[in-house]
C-alpha cells in the first residue's frame, strides 16, 4: 500500500539526515586534506582517486570544502529556525491566547513583514547590517518570523476556549503563568512537526544569501559560496567546483523535505487508517 | 448580492495601507538598521570630516522625522534618488530595467502554469498512476532544488555538454544590438520592428533561464493542484452531479477544477513571493540585464539609493500581484464577496 | 402491469482494507409505476449501495458483481456509460442527504439549475434560465428570480433541498431515487420537504424509491416497504402489512424501536447485536447470530429469497 512505500521513503530520508548529521560533525577531523590548502600546481583538476571531488581555482580539494562546509550551512539553519521559533511562538502564542492589543500588534508585525518579498527582505537586512555569517542567522530568522507566528497563534486561539484551560482559570492560574504552563505546551507539537521542513527552507535561504556575496567570507567554505564561486568555471566546463556543493546542498534540502513531510504524515491524525 | 464591483473597490482599499507599510517599512530598513549610509556613500575617504559632509549633504544630518518627510516627498514626485556609482537616477534605471525582468518572470511563470496545473489534475484523477508519481517526485524535488544551482546544472548540461543553448550572457547574444526600444519587452520589440531573426536568437537566450524558473515554481503548484482536485473529487457535489447526468468532462474542467483552483489561486501568492526574491539570483547566473542584476550591482559598490528603490519596487510589485489574485480569487468564488 | 424497474440478484463488493466486502447480495425488487417503495435498514444496511448501484455511481472500490436492473428493456447495471448518462437526470434522478453539501458552493443555485439544463438537457442557455425560474417557482421557493442568484450558503437547508428537487424533477424521470432526504433537516422542513416530494411525485405519476432509516417516515409515506439488513433483502410487502405484521424477526425488532404509540421509553426494545462484519466468509443468513429464533438449520444455504413480486415476501426460513 502506499502508507509502506511512504514509510520506507521516510525511513531512507532518516537514515540519510543521519549520515548527514555525522558528516558535518565528525567529517572535518576525518578529512585527509585541508580544506584551506591550496596548491596551484593541481588548479582545476577534475574529481580523480587523490581529488574524489576535483580541486578549485586555487587547487583546493572540493570534497574537503564540502565535507567541512556542511557543519557551518547546518548551523546558520539551525540557529535561525531556532531563533525564530522560539520568538515566534512566543509572540504567537501571546496575539492568539491574549487578543486585543496584543494580537493586533503581532498582526500588524507579520503583515509589514509578509508584505515583503521574504528572501529580497533577507538581502535588504544582510547588506545593511553587515557581511557576515551572524546576520545571515539574524536575517533568515526575522523572514521566517510569521510562519511559527501565524501557526502558533492559530493554535492559541483554539485553545482559548478549551476545557483545561477554564479548569486551570478557575483554579487561579491567570496571565503569563496561565501561558507559560498550559497554553505554550499545547500550542508547541504542530509546530515542532514543521520544524524540518522549516529546516530545508532556511538552508535553502541561506545558502542563497551566500551566492550573492552576502555572509561567509572567502575562503571559509560554505556551500552556496562555493557554488557562487565555481559559477564562472561552469561555462568552460569545471563542472566539479560548483556542482557538488550544489548537489549537497540539494540532498540535504531533499532529506529534509522528505523527513518533514514524513513527520507530519504520521502526526496527522487523518492519515492514520 | 454578490457584488463584483464592491468586492473590487475593498481589496483595492485594503491593499493601500499596505502599500503605506511598504514604504514606512523600506525607510525603517534603511535609516534606523545599524550601519553608517554616510560612511558607505562617501566611500575611502581620508578624514571624518569628508564623511560629515556626505552626510550633511545626504540630509542625515537631520532629525529622523524630517528625514521621513524628504522621503515621502522625494517619493511622491517619483524621485528615488541617485546611484552613486552610475550617476543616473534610480528612478529611470529601475523603470529601463523593469520589463527585463518581467518578461522574464512571464516566461517562467507561463511555463509552470502550462505544465505544473494540467500535471496536478491528471494525478489527482488517475492515482497511482506514472503521471502520479511523475507529479510527486516533481514536486519534492522542485522544492529541494535551489535556484541557482538549477541554472548551473541547466547551463551545465545544455549549453557546454550539449551546445544546446546559446551562452548565458544576457538577453540577446554579445554580437546582436538590440531593437528599438519600444516596450521594452524584448520578444515584442523585436517582432514590432519586423527583426525576426533577432526574435529567435532572443527567445533562445531566454530559454535556459525562464526553465530555471519554471523548476522551482511547478513544484508548489503542482503538488497544490493535486491535493486540491484529490479534495475536491471526492465532494458531495461532484457524486451529485455525476447523478444529473452532467458528462464527465464537464464535471471534471468546469466544475472540480473550479473549486480546486482556489487553494492554487491562493498558492501563487507565495509563488509570487518566492519568485521575486529567487529573480536576484537567476539574473545573476544568466548575466540577465534586470532589477535583479542592478540590485545586485549597488550591493556590491555599497550604494544605498539603489538597494532601497529596488526593495521598494519589488514590494510594490508584489502587493500589486496579491492584489490581482485577490481579484482573481474573487471572480472563481462568489463566496468572498459577500461581506 | 409490467414494473417500470425489475431488480434483480443484484450484488455489490467493495475492495476493503480488510478484505472484500458484499456489501449489498442477491437482492431483488420490482418498483411499479406510480408507485413509491421504501427502503429501511440500519445504517451500513446497504441501501445507499443499492441506490447508487442502480445509477452506477458507486465509489471507485465498488463493483456490480452480479444482478440486472431493467427499466424500459435497458440493464442499468450492464449497459454502456453513455447509455447511462442519457438515464441519469432524465429517466432516473437521484438526490442525497445534505442537500447544501450536494451543491457546488461557488456558484449560484440558479446557475447550477441552468447547467444540469444545458449539459444534461441540452437546452440553449437562455431556454434553460426561463426553466430553471419555472422550477424554483414550482418548488415552493418565494422570489425565484432573486434566490436564482443565491449562494447555496445564503440558503436554508429546507432550501437548498428543494433545489436539488427542482433539479431531480428537471426532466420529468420515471423514477426518482431518494437517498434520506430529509435526514439532515430539522422536523418543521421535513414535513414540509416530504410533503412537496409526494405531491410533485403524485401528480407527475412518477415512481419513487425512498430510502431511509426512518420507520415511520417510510409507513407514512411509502406504498411498499422493503427491509434490509447486512446487505440482504430480507423482507418486502405493503407497508401496512409489513409494519402491522412483520414476517421477519429483524422487521419485527425494527418496528419495536419506533417510539410512536408506545406507552413508554421502557417499551421501547433495542436490537440486541449489531451488524456483523462483511468481511470475509458469512452464513447465509446475515441475522442469525442477533435472531433470537434461530434455528441449526438456519445456517445450512440457501436462504430463501424475497420474491419481487406484489405480495408480502420474507428471506427466513422461520418467518413470524
Amino acid at each position: 500500500m502506499n502508507t509502506l512505500r511512504e514509510n520506507k521513503v521516510t525511513a531512507a530520508a532518516f537514515a540519510l539526515f543521519v549520515l548527514i548529521i555525522l558528516v558535518a560533525a565528525l567529517g572535518p577531523s576525518l578529512l585527509p586534506i585541508s580544506p584551506l590548502a591550496t596548491d596551484a600546481a593541481s588548479a582545476l583538476a577534475p574529481p580523480s582517486a587523490a581529488h574524489w571531488f576535483g580541486t578549485d581555482e586555487v587547487g583546493r580539494d572540493v570534497m574537503a570544502r564540502v565535507v567541512t562546509a556542511a557543519r557551518l550551512d547546518l548551523v546558520i539553519a539551525l540557529s535561525a529556525v531556532a531563533l525564530s521559533f522560539v520568538i515566534g511562538s512566543i509572540l504567537g502564542t501571546a496575539a492568539g491566547f491574549s487578543g486585543g492589543i496584543v494580537d493586533q500588534l503581532v498582526t500588524r508585525l507579520v503583515d509589514t513583514l509578509m508584505a515583503f518579498p521574504l528572501f529580497l527582505l533577507a538581502m535588504a537586512i544582510v547588506s545593511v547590517l553587515g557581511n557576515n555569517a551572524t546576520n545571515i542567522v539574524y536575517a533568515t530568522a526575522v523572514v521566517n518570523l510569521p510562519f511559527y507566528i501565524r501557526m502558533s497563534r492559530a493554535e492559541a486561539a483554539k485553545l482559548r476556549s478549551a476545557g483545561f484551560i477554564e479548569a486551570a482559570r478557575v483554579g487561579g492560574l491567570s496571565g503569563a503563568r496561565l501561558l507559560a504552563a498550559h497554553v505554550y505546551p499545547n500550542v508547541l507539537p504542530p509546530l515542532i512537526v514543521q520544524v524540518s521542513l522549516n529546516l530545508g527552507w532556511a538552508i535553502l535561504n541561506a545558502a542563497g544569501l551566500s551566492f550573492l556575496g552576502l555572509g561567509v567570507r572567502p575562503p571559509t567554505p560554505e556551500w552556496g559560496i562555493m557554488v557562487s564561486d565555481g559559477a564562472a568555471l561552469i561555462v568552460s566546463g569545471a563542472w566539479w567546483v560548483s556542482l557538488f556543493p550544489g548537489f549537497a546542498l540539494m540532498l540535504t534540502v531533499l532529506c529534509f523535505n522528505l523527513l518533514g513531510d514524513g513527520l507530519r504524515d504520521l502526526a496527522d491524525p487523518k492519515r492514520r487508517i | 448580492m454578490a457584488h463584483p464591483g464592491h468586492y473590487i473597490r475593498r481589496r483595492v482599499l485594503a491593499a493601500l495601507p499596505v502599500l503605506a507599510g511598504v514604504v514606512v517599512a523600506t525607510f525603517v530598513l534603511t535609516h534606523l538598521l545599524p550601519g553608517d549610509p554616510a560612511a558607505y556613500y562617501a566611500g575611502p575617504v581620508d578624514s571624518a570630516q569628508a564623511v560629515e559632509d556626505v552626510r550633511a549633504r545626504m540630509g542625515l544630518d537631520r532629525p529622523l522625522p524630517v528625514q521621513f518627510l524628504h522621503y515621502i516627498a522625494d517619493l511622491a514626485h517619483g524621485d528615488l534618488g541617485t546611484s552613486l556609482s552610475t550617476g543616473q537616477p534610480v528612478a529611470a534605471e529601475l523603470a529601463r530595467r523593469l520589463p527585463a525582468s518581467i518578461e522574464l518572470m512571464l516566461a517562467g511563470l507561463s511555463l509552470s502554469l502550462v505544465v505544473g496545473i494540467p500535471l496536478g489534475v491528471v494525478a489527482a484523477t488517475r492515482p497511482g498512476s506514472w503521471v502520479d508519481h511523475l507529479c510527486r517526485i516533481v514536486s519534492t524535488a522542485g522544492v529541494s532544488l535551489p535556484s541557482f544551482f538549477t541554472g548551473l546544472l541547466l547551463i551545465y548540461v545544455f549549453y557546454f555538454v550539449a551546445g544546446l543553448a546559446p551562452a548565458p550572457v544576457g538577453r540577446l547574444p554579445s554580437f546582436m544590438r538590440p531593437p528599438p526600444a519600444e516596450t521594452g519587452f524584448l520578444l515584442l520589440d523585436c517582432a514590432l520592428a519586423g527583426q525576426w531573426q533577432k526574435l529567435g536568437a532572443a527567445a533562445a537566450q531566454m530559454v535556459l533561464p525562464a526553465l530555471t524558473i519554471a523548476v522551482f515554481t511547478l513544484a508548489p503548484l503542482a503538488r497544490m493542484t493535486r491535493a486540491s482536485m484529490l479534495g475536491v473529487l471526492s465532494s458531495e457535489y461532484i457524486r451529485q452531479g455525476r447523478a444529473n447526468g452532467i458528462p464527465r468532462r464537464v464535471l471534471l474542467y468546469r466544475t472540480a477544477l473550479r473549486n480546486a483552483l482556489l487553494p492554487v489561486v491562493t498558492t501563487l501568492g507565495m509563488i509570487g513571493s518566492s519568485l521575486l526574491g529567487a529573480n536576484v539570483l537567476v539574473e545573476k547566473v544568466f548575466a540577465w540585464p534586470g532589477l535583479g542584476s542592478y540590485a545586485l550591482d549597488a550591493m556590491s559598490s555599497l550604494d544605498y539609493a539603489p538597494l532601497q528603490g529596488f526593495v521598494l519596487l519589488m514590494s510594490v510589485l508584489y502587493v500589486l500581484i496579491n492584489l490581482g489574485l485577490d481579484l482573481l480569487y474573487g471572480l472563481i468564488d462568489k463566496r468572498v464577496r459577500l461581506g | 402491469m409490467s414494473a417500470l424497474l425489475a431488480v434483480q440478484g443484484l450484488t455489490v463488493t467493495f475492495q476493503a482494507r480488510g478484505g472484500l466486502v458484499k456489501a449489498v447480495e442477491n437482492v431483488s425488487f420490482d418498483i411499479q409505476p406510480g408507485e413509491i417503495l421504501g427502503v429501511v435498514g440500519e445504517s451500513g444496511s446497504g441501501k445507499s449501495v443499492t441506490a447508487q448501484a442502480l445509477l452506477r455511481i458507486l465509489e471507485p472500490a465498488g463493483q456490480i458483481t452480479a444482478g440486472r436492473a431493467m427499466l424500459n428493456g435497458v440493464d442499468l447495471l450492464s449497459c454502456s456509460e453513455s447509455a447511462m448518462r442519457r438515464v441519469r437526470g432524465r429517466l432516473v434522478s437521484m438526490v442525497f442527504q445534505n442537500p447544501r453539501a450536494a451543491l457546488n458552493p461557488v456558484v449560484s443555485v440558479g446557475r447550477q439549475i441552468e447547467d444540469v439544463l444545458v449539459y444534461a438537457g441540452g437546452l440553449t442557455r437562455r431556454a434553460a434560465r426561463e426553466r430553471a425560474l419555472g422550477l424554483l417557482a414550482a418548488v415552493r421557493i418565494s422570489d425565484p428570480k432573486r434566490r436564482a442568484g443565491a449562494l447555496p450558503m445564503e440558503l436554508s437547508g429546507g432550501m437548498c433541498q428543494r433545489v436539488m428537487l427542482a433539479i431531480a424533477l428537471a426532466a420529468s424521470p420515471r423514477l426518482l431515487i431518494a437517498d434520506e432526504p430529509t435526514t439532515g433537516l430539522d422536523v418543521t422542513t421535513q414535513a414540509a420537504v416530504m410533503a412537496l416530494l409526494e405531491g410533485e411525485i403524485r401528480a407527475r405519476g412518477m415512481s419513487l424509491l425512498l430510502i431511509t432509516h426512518d420507520l415511520a417516515l417510510a409507513g407514512e409515506f411509502c406504498d411498499r416497504i422493503g427491509v434490509m439488513h447486512a446487505g440482504h433483502l430480507v423482507e418486502c410487502g405493503p407497508a401496512v402489512s409489513v409494519l402491522r405484521t412483520p414476517l421477519h424477526p429483524y422487521t419485527a425488532r425494527l418496528v419495536g424501536t419506533m417510539p410512536q404509540g408506545k406507552p413508554d421509553i421502557a417499551a421501547l426494545l433495542p436490537i440486541s447485536g449489531s451488524l456483523p462484519d462483511l468481511r470475509g466468509a458469512l452464513p447465509p443468513c446475515r441475522y442469525a447470530g442477533r435472531c433470537e429464533r434461530h434455528q441449526a438449520t438456519c445456517d445450512q444455504p440457501p436462504l430463501p429469497l424475497v420474491s419481487p413480486a406484489l405480495g408480502h415476501h420474507v428471506a427466513c426460513r422461520w418467518p413470524l
